[in-house]
Formats: C-alpha cells, structure tokens, sequence
C-alpha cells in the first residue's frame, strides 16, 4: 500500500494549521511575551489562536477537498467541510471570551489545548473508522479535562475535573469495549465494511452488547440521562471558557459522529452512495431495535434537564441541565435517520452552540465582577451593563426557541424532520409532542434569568459594570450571529442540503 | 482449554481481583502489577509477541510506577482505618455482576465462538511499522498529538502554583 | 489452542472486576486502576478477535491495541495528575469526601 504523504497533507491542511497554530501560541508565549502583564499576553496569543483559525476556516473555502484517504480513516467532503468550519467558529469564539480572563498564568498552554482539542474534533468530523473515531475522540476528552482543571486556585475546577475524568474514563472504556466486539463481529475497522459484513449475518448478542456500550460511551459524551452525571457539575467548577468549549464544541463534535456512526456502521449503507436499509428481517428488527433504547434517553434527558433545571440557583448549573435538555431534543434528530435530519441535527447542534458559548460568556463578564454565577448575582444588570444584558436576552430566548431566533428554527427543522420520516416511527410524534411541551418548560426558567435581569432590584451599592470593549463586540457579535440565522435560516441550511446531497447521505 | 492459557487465565483474575480488593493501596498496585503482566502473557500466547513486550514496557514499566508515585505522594502508603468501599458498593457490584452476566451470555450465544484460529500468523515488527507509516500512519500522528497534550497537561495540573490556593 | 470463548470469557471477567472495583471504591487511584483494568480487557478481545479472525495479515487488532495503550498511557498520567491537584486541595484522594459541587 502506497501513500502520497503530500496529498494526505493537503488534505488534512486545516487540521495541519490548527496544530502548527497550537504550537505557535506556546512558543511565542514561552519565549517572547511570558514578562508581559497576564492581560496582554492573552490578547496577543489569543489572537495567534484566531488568526489560525481563520487561516483554516479560509483554506477550506478556497480549497473545497473531496476524498476518502487511507480507506475511510480520514473523509473530506462537503458536509464534513461545513462541520469542521462550524467547529473553528465555535473555536473561534472561545479564544474571545475567553480574553478577558484571569483564572490561569499558563496561557500559551491554555490556548493550545483548546486549538489540540478542536483537532480532535476536526479528526472526529472526518473519521469513518473505528479506530480513528477513539483516538481522536480520546485527543478530544484528554484536552478537554485538562482544560476544565486550568483554574488552579480553585477548588471546584479540580473537582469538577476528576468528576469529569473518572465518568470520561468509564464512557471510554465501555466505547473501547463496544469497537472490541464491533471489529471481533465483522474484522474490520471501516464502518461502512463493518455495515456490510454484519449485513447478510444476522442478529447475533454479541452485536447487541456491542451496540449498548457504543452508545452508552456517546450518551456520556453528549451529556444524555443517564450518563449526565458528570455534566452539572463539570460546567459549575470548571472555568467558564472552558466550560463554554465543553458545552459547544464538543457536543456539535459527538452529535455529528453519532449520528454519523448509526447511520452508516448501523443501518448497512455504503460509505460512499445512497445508502438503502436492506438485509435479512433480523437486521430490520435490529434496526429498529436501536430506536427505542435511544428514544428512552432522550424523553429521561428532557424530563430530566428540563424540571431539574428549574431549581438552580446557579446560573452555570442552570445552563447545563438545560444542556441536558438540548441534548434530548437533538436525540430526536439522530433517531430521524434521513438526510435532512442529519441538515437539521447540524443546524441545531451549530446553532446551540453558538448560542451557549455566548451565555457563557456573559456568565464570564459577571463571575469577573461577582465572583460567583449565582442567580442572585445578575439582579439589575440590565441599568449596570445594557449591551451585555441585551445579548443575555437573545440567547435566553434563542435557547428557549423564541421565532424568530436560532433556537426556533433549529427546534422546528428538527421536529419536522422528524416528523417526515413516516411510517416506521409512529413514536416520533410522541416524543416531538413531548419536546415542545417540555420547551414550554423551559421558557419558565430561562425566562428567570431573565427576570433576575431586567426586573430585579440592583444590590445596593452596586456600580456600573466595566466590561472591556472587546468583550462587548464579542458578544455582540454573537448575538447577531443568533438573530442573523434564526432570521436567515437558509444561509446554514441551505449550504448543509447542498452539502449532504454532495456528500451522498 | 490449554494447560498455559489456564494458568494465565487463573493468575490474571486472582491479581485483578486482590487489586480492586485488598485495603492497602501500595498492595494494590503490585497486584496491578501481576494482573498487567498476565495480560502480556496471554498476549504472547495469543501469537501476538510485539504487543506483549509493549504491554509489559508501558504498563508494567511506566503505568505502575506512576501509579505506585500517586500513591506515595497522596500519602496512601498507610493502610486506610475506615472502610476503603463506598457508601452503595452493593449496587456497584451488582452492576458489575449484571455486566458479566450479559457478555458471558452473551459470548456462549454468539456464533463467533465457532471459529477457529488461523493456521499461522505472523505480526513481525517489521510489518508493524510497514503499517504504522502507511494505512495508520494518520492515527499514529493523532495519538502524536494526545500524548503532547497530556504531556502539556498533566504537568499543568501536577505542578504546584505559586498563588496560594483559597 | 484454547477456544476464541475462553479469551473472551477472561477479557469479560476482567472488564467486570475492573468496572466493580471502579465502582465501589472510594479511592479516586484504585477507582483509575479499575478504568485501566477495563481498558486492558478490551485490549484482550482485539487480539482474541485478530489471532481468530479472516484477515489477520490486516493487522487492525493488532494496531487497535498498540494505539489504545498509548492512549491508556495518557490516560492514566492525566487522571494522576488530577488526583495529586485533588489531594493538594482536600487533602485526601477519597472520591465521596471531594463533593463541594452540589445542586
């Protein structure tokens, strides 16, 4: 077998820029700003972190790739494309929140393990491997852990680190454990040979067994009940961009994969071609077999995220059970297996994204001031920070799926996809009913964020806040990238159609 | 059922059950010890020879001496005075059973308990490295890449700040 | 040679033990050990399943295992690490005593 190393560098430039990208805010760091006061050091590395972004994000606009390299362990395609610039976007974005920081002294480190964990997820994007989807899940999860135990001052970043790190390493092993028994079943590591192979053999256990541990290892990684343990208290210690990355990047990251792994390693399709669901009558059953098993988590994971969410007095808590939440309503997305539910669950994993990343920021701008997230602590912000209370509204309400915001159309395309596929999934109805009753929910606590906002009464003696310039463009910025998308839907969705088509799913 | 692969089979469980078992932690990590060198053995009995000396190189050499490290520098050399098990060890165990349960089921249905082993095998480090550097050489500058950040990172997190904590 | 059932039973009972020391132990360390236990046994299987199966001039087992012990490796030198911060804070490495995040 011969490789063309250079056409495999080309192919994997993005990801090649991003790392090189990595290295450079640590040398630079290191050498030449590490005497600068923290606050400089961070806007000047930060923004060596964006300019690689952007440097990849442009490369694969003016270099559209479409290729399967080294049989299936690295899968360039338009979609893929369309994810991977989402990713650095959201990358993007937590580099600027995360500016304006004083948790840590180690900032080169700090940045480039948030670029080494967007690699992981860009590799995870293009992975159609058994074998490339761990290792690059695992880059992914190692960063990220080390990311949420940055603050070393504080006793809950450790602790919401190893809580993360003991269930992580758990999901881990039962994922390595599911791929053991995927590989023993069909000898081969590529999904689309493994679809093929198990295609003609029937319904065996071990198969089944296999199929629950994988999944259990993406139900942690998504954050789903029951494997949500970690998440709560994961984005309350853990610094707030840190916590932000968690909650964006690496969600749109393990949708997009786990989505991508039912659909192809499981419903028998071809990795490249209209993919049909045939085989034997065992297989249709397995099949459909999945669907209730991920069905369940997803009612437990809106009931759950939902109600406990109400209770919160902490903001950060507050977001990740309504993560919780989220992460039930895309499960419906991954159930619809279709091509334009795979549009709809990027869309809204994309846009969820974006959108937390722009709550957390402005929980980042208050804990600054405050020094805690409690709920308490956002009464009267509107008369002490307009701007930043304005963008808190937008993203409240995005989350909450308010038209014409992101959050709707990411809900709606979602249900509606649904919805259309027919038949074999009567029960979508019921859990598409369900989801909008439990978004009714979520309006109640969302709405009491905002209520602390805009109606509370300002703590006396509380002044204006000071909030940096940049902070406020940043998260202008991605307020109007939430009012833009939810207004212009099709600017996302149309690209992601056209790519999906292009990519043959 | 092998007169070796038995005696690896019986020595691996006994060292994996007295790691997860026995009070004293420096105990433990020795039969940690034991359990990851059986699991080499059984890897060379699987024909499998460049594996199992990696495996007794990282895990035997490296893994257990830093745990045996942890161990030391979290002051877990004494033996504990109050019970080393959680509060609901019984739904852990009960879980645990539950999973063995399920495979070995699991494994005595399958159909895969049919085959046979191929005549003769042969994974020379040769070969290892022939596919290192072509179908897997992108995984290998992955894993590259892992072990720089948990390099970068486990230095980050061990290493004491000078900021006093609050 | 002994049947591809006894390797998988072994590899089974391994993942078992490692997952009910992982999740009975208050020892954040041993609670590691049991992960990496689990890990070992899924290692077992890819080469059970590679001296059984059709290719194995492939050498995917085989590469599948090489690569998890790296990752393993990390594995174990980050959660250390988290454990030596932890112990540095609480002073103690007993996962049900390190619970000031509640809600």
């Amino acid at each position: 077998m011969n490789v063309s190393y250079l056409e495999l560098l080309k192919l994997a430039a993005p990801e090649t820029i991003v790392v090189l990208t990595a290295l450079a805010a640590l040398v630079v760091d290191l050498t030449s700003t590490r005497d600068l006061e923290a606050r400089f050091r961070f806007i000047i590395n930060g923004m060596i972190a964006c300019a690689g972004c952007v440097a990849a994000i442009v490369w694969m606009l003016v270099m559209p790739a479409h290729a399967n390299a080294l049989e299936g362990m690295f899968v360039v395609d338009p979609l893929t494309q369309v994810v991977k610039i989402a990713l650095l976007g959201l990358t993007l974005f937590t580099v600027l929140i995360s500016m304006d920081s004083t948790f840590t002294e180690h900032i080169g480190e700090y940045l480039a393990l948030i670029l080494l964990a967007a690699v992981g997820m860009m590799f995870l994007v293009s992975a159609e491997d058994i074998l490339m989807i761990f290792i690059s899940l695992e880059l992914t999860s190692l960063s990220l852990y080390i990311l949420a135990a940055f603050n070393k001052r504080d006793v809950n970043s450790a602790e919401a680190a190893l809580k993360y790190f003991l269930f992580g390493g758990m999901a881990a092993a039962f994922t390595l454990f599911g791929l053991s028994l995927l590989y023993g079943l069909s000898g081969a590591t590529n999904l689309g040979q493994i679809a093929a192979a198990l295609e003609d053999k029937g319904l065996d256990p071990l198969l089944i067994v296999a199929m629950v541990m994988i999944v259990l290892g993406f139900g942690f990684k998504v954050a789903a009940v029951p494997f949500h343990l970690w998440a709560p208290d994961a984005y309350q210690g853990a610094p707030t961009p840190s916590a932000a990355f968690i909650a964006s990047g690496s969600k749109v990251a393990s949708f997009f994969i786990f989505a991508k792994v039912m659909m192809i390693g499981f419903t028998g399709g071809e990795t490249n071609g209209v993919h049909e669901i045939a085989g034997s009558a065992a297989w249709q059953q397995f099949v459909s077999g999945w669907t209730p098993v991920v069905a369940v988590v997803a009612v437990l994971s809106m009931l759950l995220g939902n109600l406990v969410a109400i209770v919160q007095s902490s903001v950060k808590r507050l977001i990740a059970y309504s993560a919780i939440a989220h992460a039930g309503y895309m499960l419906i997305g991954v159930m619809a297996h279709s091509g334009e539910a795979v549009a709809s669950l990027v869309y809204y994993a994309v846009t969820y994204g974006l959108t937390t990343i722009g709550a957390f920021g402005v929980v980042a701008v208050v804990e600054a001031r405050s020094k805690d997230d409690q709920l308490a602590s956002f009464a009267g912000l509107s008369r002490r920070a307009p701007v930043v209370s304005l963008c808190m509204m937008i993203f409240m309400l995005s989350l909450a799926g308010i038209p014409p915001l992101a959050g709707f159309f990411g809900k709606f395309y979602v249900f509606a996809a649904a919805l259309k596929t027919g038949a074999p999934n009567l029960g979508l109805l019921w859990l598409v009913i369900l989801a909008i009753a439990m978004s009714a929910v979520s309006f109640y606590y969302y709405l009491q964020v905002l209520k602390q906002i805009y109606v509370a009464d300002m703590p006396a003696g509380a002044e204006e806040l000071r909030v940096p310039v940049l902070g406020q463009v940043v998260l202008g910025l991605i307020a109007v990238g939430v009012i833009l998308l939810g207004c212009a839907p099709n600017l996302l969705v149309g690209v992601l159609q056209a790519s999906i088509k292009a990519a043959g799913l | 059922m092998t007169l070796p692969f038995a005696i690896i089979a019986i020595l691996t469980i006994a060292a994996a059950v007295a790691a997860m078992s026995l009070r004293n932690l420096v105990h433990c990590a020795l039969a940690l010890t034991l359990a990851f060198a059986g699991l080499a053995a059984a890897f060379l009995n699987l024909d499998a020879q460049f594996v199992g000396f990696a495996q007794i190189l990282v895990y035997v050499g490296a893994v257990a001496i830093l745990i045996v490290f942890a161990i030391l520098l979290t002051r877990g050399g004494e033996t504990p005075e109050k019970s080393v098990f959680s509060a609901s060890w019984a739904w852990g165990l009960a879980v645990a059973v539950v999973v063995f349960a399920t495979l070995a089921w699991a494994i005595t249905k399958s159909a895969v308990v049919e085959r046979r082993p191929a005549e003769q095998v042969e994974a020379s480090v040769r070969q290892i490295g022939d596919a290192l550097m072509t179908r897997f050489v992108l995984p290998l500058e992955v894993i590259g890449l892992l072990l720089t950040a948990a390099l970068m990172g486990a230095v980050i997190i061990a290493m004491r700040e000078e900021g006093k904590s609050k | 040679m002994t049947p591809l059932a006894g390797y998988l039973l072994l590899s089974a009972m391994l993942f078992a033990i490692g997952l009910a020391g992982a999740l009975t132990r208050r020892n954040a360390i041993i609670v590691l050990i049991g992960i990496e236990l689990m890990l070992n046994a899924a290692n077992l299987n890819f080469l059970a399943f590679w001296r059984f199966g059709e290719h194995p001039e492939a050498l995917a087992g085989i590469m599948f295992v090489i690569f998890s012990i790296g990752v393993a490796a990390a594995e174990a030198a980050v959660g250390l690490a988290l454990i030596i911060a932890i112990y540095r804070h609480y002073k103690t490495a007993n996962v049900d005593e390190v619970n000031s995040l509640k809600g």
